[in-house]
Order: C-alpha cells, then sequence, then structure tokens
C-alpha cells in the first residue's frame, strides 16, 4: 500500500518537472526531454502499478515486444525519411 | 475401442443454435471451413472472370472500370477472408488443442467471437462489393483511395478492419494456449512443428494486424471526416501511408505461408516414415522467419519516392529472410532422403508445395534486389511470383492438410484415388497458369490491365487454360470430401500411422478431444522408431 | 502467482487448475495490450515523421492548446491509476471486495471528469476554428506555418482514440464497481483475476496518455 503511494507522488512530482522544463529555453532538446520524462513516468506504472515483477516471464515478455517492435516500425521509417 | 457407441464433437447436438453458440474450438474450426470456402468461391469467380478477359489482347468482355473492380475484389477477398485465416482458423482452430493435449482453447468465447467478427467484416466487403465495388486495388494507396476513388472504400475498408480484430483475437488464443496449456513433459521442442509455425504465425497477427487497423481507420477519417493524414495537399506524405500498410502486409504475406510450412513438415515426416531432419532449426527457422518479416516491408516500395538509402537497406534485409526459408527446405529434403516415402494425396499436396514455394521463393530473391525490381516492378512478374507463395504454397498446404487430417476431422476415409488425382491437377494447372507470367511479365507485360499488346496473347492464352485446369482441380475435392460425408468408410482414429497426440483420441474426437489427459508424448517424429508393423502409411 | 483467487466453482473447464487459468488470462490480457501498443504507435510514428517535418507548425498548435487544463487531466488520469492500484491490491485481500468497489467506483468518476475536461478542451479549439475536417466554418489556420492542419488532425485523431480507450475503461470500471451486479455478472466479476485485468487495461490507457501530454502540450513553451 505505501509503495503505491510513493509511486503516485513520485508521479505527480515528474509531472511538475516535465512541464517546469518545457518553459526553458531548451530548443530542440525540449522534445526528447519531454518523452524521456514521459518514459521515466510510463516504466513507474508499469513497475508499480502493473506489478511488473509479479508477471509470469511471457506476460513480460509481451510488454517488451509491444515496445520493440513499434521501435522497428519508427527506426525503419526514419530511415527512409531522414535520407531521401 | 469402441468409438462409434460413444458421441463425438459432431453428434454432440445438432441444433442450429448448438452449433452457432459453440465454444468447442473444433465446430468453430467447422465454421470457419465453411465460411471461406464461401469467400473462396466469390474471389475464384472474379480470378474466372478477369482469365476469360485476358484471353484476348482487347477489352471483349468488361470494361477497363470493371476490371479494376475485378481484381480489387479478388485479391481483398481471397488475402483478408480466404488466405489469412484458411489454415490458422480452420486446421490451427482445430489442432491446436489436440495437438498439445489440452481440452479447449484458453479462451472459447474470444474464439467464437473470433468467427463472428469475421463474418461481420466478411459481410461489409461483400456489401461494398456488390453495391458497386471498389476499384483501388487490394493496397488502398493513398492518395488514390482517399481522394481520387469513386468506390466503395469505406464499407470495405471497414470490412477489412473488422475482420483484423478477428485475427488479433486468435493469435492471442493461440499464443497463450500453447504457453499455458501443454499436457505435462511436452517442452517447447516437443511440440510438433505445425504448432511452432502457429506460433509465430499469432506472433505476427497480434504485432501486425493493429497497424493495419488503424492505418486504414486513418484513411477512412481522411475520405469521410476530411481530417488529412496523408494529403499531399496540406502537407501530407502520401508515402506514409505504404510505409504502415506494408509493415502490416508484408509480414501477412508470412502469415500466408508460415502456417503451411508448418502442415508440409507434418506430412513430409509421416509419409516418408521418417524423423524430421533438423528438428531445432525447422522450429527455430519459424520464429525467424516471423521476426525478420518485419524488417522488410520497403522492398515493396522501390519504385515509390523512397529514398535509395532505405531501398539498399530495405533489399539487403530481405535476402536475410531467404536464410530461414532455405533451411526449412533443405530439411524438408533431407527427411525424404532415405525414407520409406509414401505417395498419398497429402504427400503429392506437400510434395507440390516444395516445388512451388522453391520457386516463389527464388523469384522473391530476384524482386528483392533493387536494380532488377525496377525492371519487372508492377508487370505480371510480381503477379507470378506472390501466387507461387500465396497459391502454390499456401493453398496446396491447406489443401495437403485438408486431406490429412480429414479423416480425424470427419471420421470418414475419401477416396483416395481421387484425392491423387486432384493433387496432380492443382499442380498442373497451377503451373501453366503462372509459368507463363513469369515470361509476360519479364517482356513487359502491365498489370492491372484488362488490355494487352497482341504479341503477348499466346502465353495469355496459355494462363487462361491453366486457370481452367486449376479451377477444376479445386472444384473435385469439393466433391469427393462432401461425398465422403455421406458416403465414405469409417476412418478409424490413426489412418495413417502418424505420431502425434491428435491421433491417440478417437475420430472424430469426443467434445472434450480426449478421455482423460493423454500420454506425455516425448520426443515427436518418431517414424523411424515405430517399425514395420504398424508403422506403415498406406497411399 | 498464488492459487488462492480462483474458487472451484470458476475454475473453467478447459483449465487443469486456478493456477494455469490465472496464468493463461494474465498472459492473454499482456499480449493485447501489446497489439494495443502497436495500434496507438502508428499515430505515434506519424506523429514524429510531421513535427520533423513542419516543427513550426507543431509549436504553433501547440501554443493553442490549454496547457493547464492539459495538465489537470493528467493529474487526473494518474490520480484514477492510483485508486485502481489500491482497488486491485485490495481485491486481492479476503473479504474486503466493500472497499476495492469503492476504489474502482472512484476512478471511473475521475475517468468521467477526465472526458468532460477533454470535451470543454475540444469545443474551445472547435471555437477558435481550429478543426481541419470538415463541417468548421471558420478556418485559422492561415495563420500558422504550412502543416498546422496536421497538427490538429493528429490532435483530434490521437486525444479522440485516447478518449475511446477511456470510455471503455470507465465502463469496465465501473462495471467491476457494482453496476455489473445488477446486470448478473456477480460471479464472473468475483475473482481477483477479473479485477486485476481490468486494473492493467486502466493503467496502459494513462500511460499512453503520459506520452500523449508532452508531445502535444509541452513543444516549447518558454517562447510565449
Amino acid at each position: 500500500m505505501k509503495r503505491l503511494t510513493y509511486a503516485f507522488l513520485a508521479l505527480l512530482l515528474l509531472l511538475g518537472v516535465s512541464v517546469w522544463i518545457a518553459t526553458l529555453p531548451l530548443g530542440a532538446l525540449g522534445w526528447p526531454a519531454g518523452v524521456a520524462i514521459a518514459l521515466l513516468k510510463a516504466l513507474v506504472v508499469v513497475g508499480v502499478f502493473m506489478e511488473y515483477r509479479r508477471q509470469s516471464w511471457e506476460s513480460r515478455a509481451a510488454a517488451w515486444a509491444g515496445g520493440v517492435w513499434l521501435l522497428f516500425l519508427l527506426a525503419l521509417v526514419l530511415v527512409d525519411l531522414g535520407t531521401r | 475401442m469402441s468409438e462409434a457407441a460413444e458421441t463425438n464433437y459432431l453428434t454432440a447436438g445438432s441444433s442450429l443454435r448448438s452449433w452457432l453458440l459453440t465454444r468447442d474450438h473444433k465446430r468453430i474450426a467447422i465454421l470457419y471451413a465453411i465460411s471461406i470456402t464461401a469467400f473462396f468461391l466469390v474471389g475464384g469467380v472474379a480470378a474466372v472472370l478477369m482469365r476469360l478477359e485476358l484471353a484476348t489482347p482487347g477489352g471483349d468482355l468488361v470494361a477497363s472500370a470493371t476490371y479494376n473492380r475485378l481484381f480489387t475484389l479478388h485479391g481483398v477477398i481471397m488475402v483478408w477472408f480466404f488466405l489469412i485465416p484458411s489454415i490458422p482458423s480452420v486446421l490451427g482452430n482445430f489442432l491446436v488443442p489436440l495437438m498439445i493435449g489440452a481440452r479447449d482453447l484458453a479462451f472459447p468465447r474470444l474464439n467464437l467471437a473470433s468467427w463472428y467478427v469475421f463474418m461481420a467484416g466478411g459481410v461489409l466487403a461483400l456489401g461494398a462489393i456488390f453495391a458497386g465495388g471498389v476499384d483501388t486495388g487490394w493496397t488502398f494507396y493513398t492518395p488514390y483511395s482517399s481522394t481520387y476513388s469513386n468506390g466503395y472504400v469505406v464499407a470495405m475498408v471497414a470490412g477489412v478492419f473488422i475482420a483484423g480484430f478477428s485475427s488479433i483475437f486468435t493469435g492471442i488464443n493461440f499464443m497463450v494456449t500453447i504457453h499455458a496449456m501443454r499436457v505435462k513433459g511436452m517442452g517447447w521442442f516437443q511440440m510438433p512443428l505445425f504448432l511452432w509455425s502457429m506460433y509465430s504465425t499469432s506472433l505476427i497477427m497480434v504485432l501486425a494486424t493493429p497497424v493495419l487497423a488503424i492505418t486504414l481507420a486513418l484513411l477512412a477519417i481522411e475520405r469521410v471526416g476530411g481530417i488529412g493524414i496523408f494529403d499531399p495537399a496540406i502537407g501530407g506524405d502520401p508515402l506514409l501511408f505504404q510505409h504502415l500498410f506494408w509493415f502490416y502486409s508484408h509480414p501477412a504475406v508470412y502469415i500466408m505461408i508460415l502456417p503451411g510450412m508448418g502442415v508440409v513438415s507434418e506430412l513430409i515426416a509421416c509419409f516418408s516414415r521418417n524423423r524430421i531432419f533438423g528438428y531445432k532449426f525447422v522450429a527455430l527457422s519459424s520464429v525467424a522467419i516471423a521476426a525478420l518479416g518485419f524488417l522488410v516491408w520497403g522492398h515493396h516500395m522501390f519504385v515509390s519516392s523512397q529514398s535509395v538509402v532505405a531501398s539498399l537497406v530495405f533489399s539487403l534485409l530481405s535476402f536475410l529472410v531467404a536464410v530461414p526459408s532455405a533451411v526449412k527446405v533443405l530439411n524438408w529434403t533431407a527427411t525424404l532422403y532415405r525414407g520409406r516415402i509414401v505417395f498419398s494425396a497429402p504427400m503429392l499436396y506437400a510434395i507440390g508445395f516444395i516445388g512451388l514455394f522453391t520457386l516463389g521463393g527464388l523469384t522473391g530473391l530476384i524482386l528483392a534486389a533493387v536494380a532488377v525490381d525496377v525492371h519487372v516492378h508492377d508487370t505480371y512478374f510480381v503477379v507470378a511470383h506472390f501466387h507461387y507463395i500465396m497459391v502454390g504454397g499456401m493453398l496446396m498446404a491447406y489443401l495437403g492438410g485438408l486431406h490429412f487430417w480429414w479423416p480425424k476431422i470427419t471420421g470418414k476415409q475419401y477416396s483416395r484415388r481421387w484425392g491423387r488425382v486432384s493433387a496432380v491437377l492443382v499442380f498442373l494447372g497451377f503451373n501453366l497458369t503462372f509459368m507463363p507470367q513469369f515470361v509476360l511479365g519479364y517482356l513487359g507485360m502491365p498489370r492491372r490491365y484488362h488490355i494487352y499488346a497482341e504479341q503477348f496473347q499466346l502465353l495469355n492464352l496459355c494462363s487462361s487454360a491453366g486457370a481452367v485446369i486449376l479451377g477444376l482441380g479445386y472444384l473435385l475435392p469439393l466433391c469427393y470430401l462432401l461425398h465422403s460425408l455421406f458416403c465414405g468408410k469409417p476412418a478409424g482414429s490413426n489412418p495413417w500411422s502418424a505420431t502425434g497426440l491428435e491421433w491417440q483420441t478417437a475420430s472424430p474426437p469426443p467434445e472434450h478431444n480426449f478421455n482423460g489427459r493423454p500420454s506425455s508424448p516425448g520426443e515427436p517424429y518418431r517414424y523411424d522408431r515405430m517399425g514395420k508393423e504398424g508403422g506403415s502409411a498406406e497411399a | 502467482m498464488k492459487a488462492a483467487g480462483v474458487k472451484e466453482a470458476e475454475l473453467q473447464a478447459q483449465f487443469d487448475d486456478a493456477g494455469q487459468q490465472e496464468r493463461a488470462s494474465a498472459l492473454g490480457m499482456w499480449i493485447f495490450l501489446a497489439t494495443e501498443v502497436l495500434f496507438f504507435g502508428v499515430l505515434f510514428v506519424g506523429y514524429t515523421v510531421y513535427r520533423l517535418a513542419y516543427p513550426e507548425a507543431f509549436v504553433w498548435g501547440s501554443g493553442h492548446l490549454d496547457l493547464r487544463l492539459g495538465t489537470l487531466n493528467t493529474a487526473v488520469l494518474l490520480g484514477s491509476s492510483y485508486l485502481v492500484a489500491l482497488g486491485a491490491l485490495t481485491a486481492s485481500g479476503k473479504g474486503t471486495s466493500r472497499r476495492a468497489r469503492l476504489f474502482f467506483g472512484a476512478a471511473a468518476l475521475l475517468g468521467c471528469l477526465f472526458l468532460a475536461v477533454k470535451g470543454m478542451e475540444w469545443y474551445h479549439v472547435w471555437e477558435e476554428g481550429l478543426f481541419p475536417g470538415r463541417g468548421s466554418s471558420s478556418n485559422s489556420f492561415q495563420e500558422g506555418a504550412e502543416g498546422g492542419r496536421l497538427f490538429f488532425g493528429f490532435y483530434y485523431v490521437m486525444t479522440g482514440l485516447h478518449a475511446l480507450h477511456v470510455l471503455i475503461g470507465v465502463c469496465v470500471l465501473a462495471v467491476m464497481a457494482g453496476v455489473g451486479g445488477p446486470l448478473g455478472w456477480r460471479r464472473r466479476i468475483g475473482n481477483r483475476t477479473a479485477w486485476e485485468l481490468a486494473g492493467l487495461y486502466w493503467h496502459f490507457v494513462d500511460i499512453v496518455w503520459l506520452f500523449l501530454f508532452p508531445l502535444l502540450y509541452l513543444i516549447e513553451r518558454s517562447g510565449g
């Protein structure tokens, strides 16, 4: 029960950080910074709320597969876009 | 065994309701079998009309607008409503629980839902066809499909979108079932190879189909709501649609061949009475094909405005897929070596498969080379290539599998002589239909036109004549298999003396597949240890 | 996972024991979520392609979204996820299903709040003439750089698809919280696995929003 509460507070903190960072003049770095914080938040949700460590290995693999396959799609589309 | 006295899954209930609300994977397989046969006939009629039109160089039978609708209909129906569900939803549905010794799939309700979803999509697609059809080709390229087409694109796309969910449901069901429900003692490497191919296929269904679904949804939103994502008029990139479409549709090609490879592995082992050569390589090559298949889609876009660098990357990756495919072909051939080969109907289909798939695969390498592809792209060479894979490969395997497991599914024995005749007829008809198309394409005859230059007529006539033989070859099984339902002799539980848990239970199997739990299977394909008696399969 | 959650009566015929049933159900849900990742993923890929092509238009478009409402909605969804996690945890204990129902009910209400705020935002942007599709009379896109319509195309499609998922999630949570009882699904929602699966789905919907938020609302807010 305590773990959940800490995780929730951490998520709210990260939300504040991401809004604050967006007001800094970071230029092109703003995009990756925003995504990085979102990724961090997602990891907290998966790790604590979705109890990643309590899942069977198959379930964990499924979670990874979704992310990895999305990277396949993104990477190869960008290979085309980046070299046109 | 006192098979006759017990009730089996077919006799467990005879009302329409007992079929339409069934959660038995075996009955759902039958529902799928009937539906996809109907779709096959619809798609087949379109093919016949096209081949008739192409018998002469002029547009004698149909106008070009009608022809456009015919090849679109043929593509959409055959790809999404016949080939993709064919082996997975019919044979897979029937066999996956039996082969792992389970009572049913993990989610029987979801399984039934997948059939209803499939039928809803199919009805919508047929509705679009009968309302006037679609002229975009099965690929729905933007901006043609979004801005310029005057067909019923949205209804057709909605049909495919909905049918996609039946794929996803089936994929989830198979994966979970294979993971969680294998009989005690059956490890991953004790599974029949058919299950490895089903697992790999499910992987593709689960990870690729959502991409198609949302892409088609975006297309519909653009066409109906005017919210353009691919619209060049507002700065959008129509090529993005092609990327997303092929991210699904290339792996989908492997949905249309991996299950066939699984079936053929079973048939080759059984009818050469031999252990599969290099079991682990054959098993893992299925997974490798499924994974690599996601990284090669750009080879469909060599002549689009895709960058040259991207084309080279995709070309290289495409060549890699040839490796696991070749591993399979070599291992099947090695399995035949020193086997006691029996030329039964299923085996004839399987051997035909190996030949046709090899030809289709090798011409695929030609197409994966960027420079050559520029020459033959959008010609009949491409048409011939993918028909060798999809029809020569998958359809042959489906028929082979159907002939192999028909006694198990129905409990009846069909005419073995007619089975062999049809297998040979299909093989000959197929080659006569599509071999000339390789030549036509190489000579420069473009696909998707209803008229052509006069010098191409002889080869086109050959092709059309072959289509007649091929059609006959397909109608024959429909006749003698149906005939066997009423007049066939009882098949017995293991007519081919095959290994595999599905043969340990009665034909047709009881409602919950096995009486008690089946015994632990141990190593698969122990044909070499079965000895002379009980170890021979009659043709 | 322990097998205590499933009673004999809830064991479905195709499974051998409760442990197998729980493992299978959870795996099914995770695989489904993987398909959802790719479902939404296409939109993220399209977004990336166009943001690289039209960076100014995306800054311009993001400036027209209400940052305060977006932040509020993020907090609302995070809160609902927290409640759902609490609910699932409670449900796995014994004899406290009343509290679990309360947690899920509260989460469902937060989900409704999210949708209400979202609807308000859509309306504001529509009023500004920033709806890229058919049916909007005024058109403010000329002021922005080329590609402004694309930004708002993504805005509507991405948030719309997400809102649809929230709506489905709210219905699921509501059924678990007690609406399912009168509908006659009491037995089906009685076991622990059902609570965990509902929770997994809701957390996933939350995660999608965690990525949508910086990509849509937080583009170079410094310039003003």
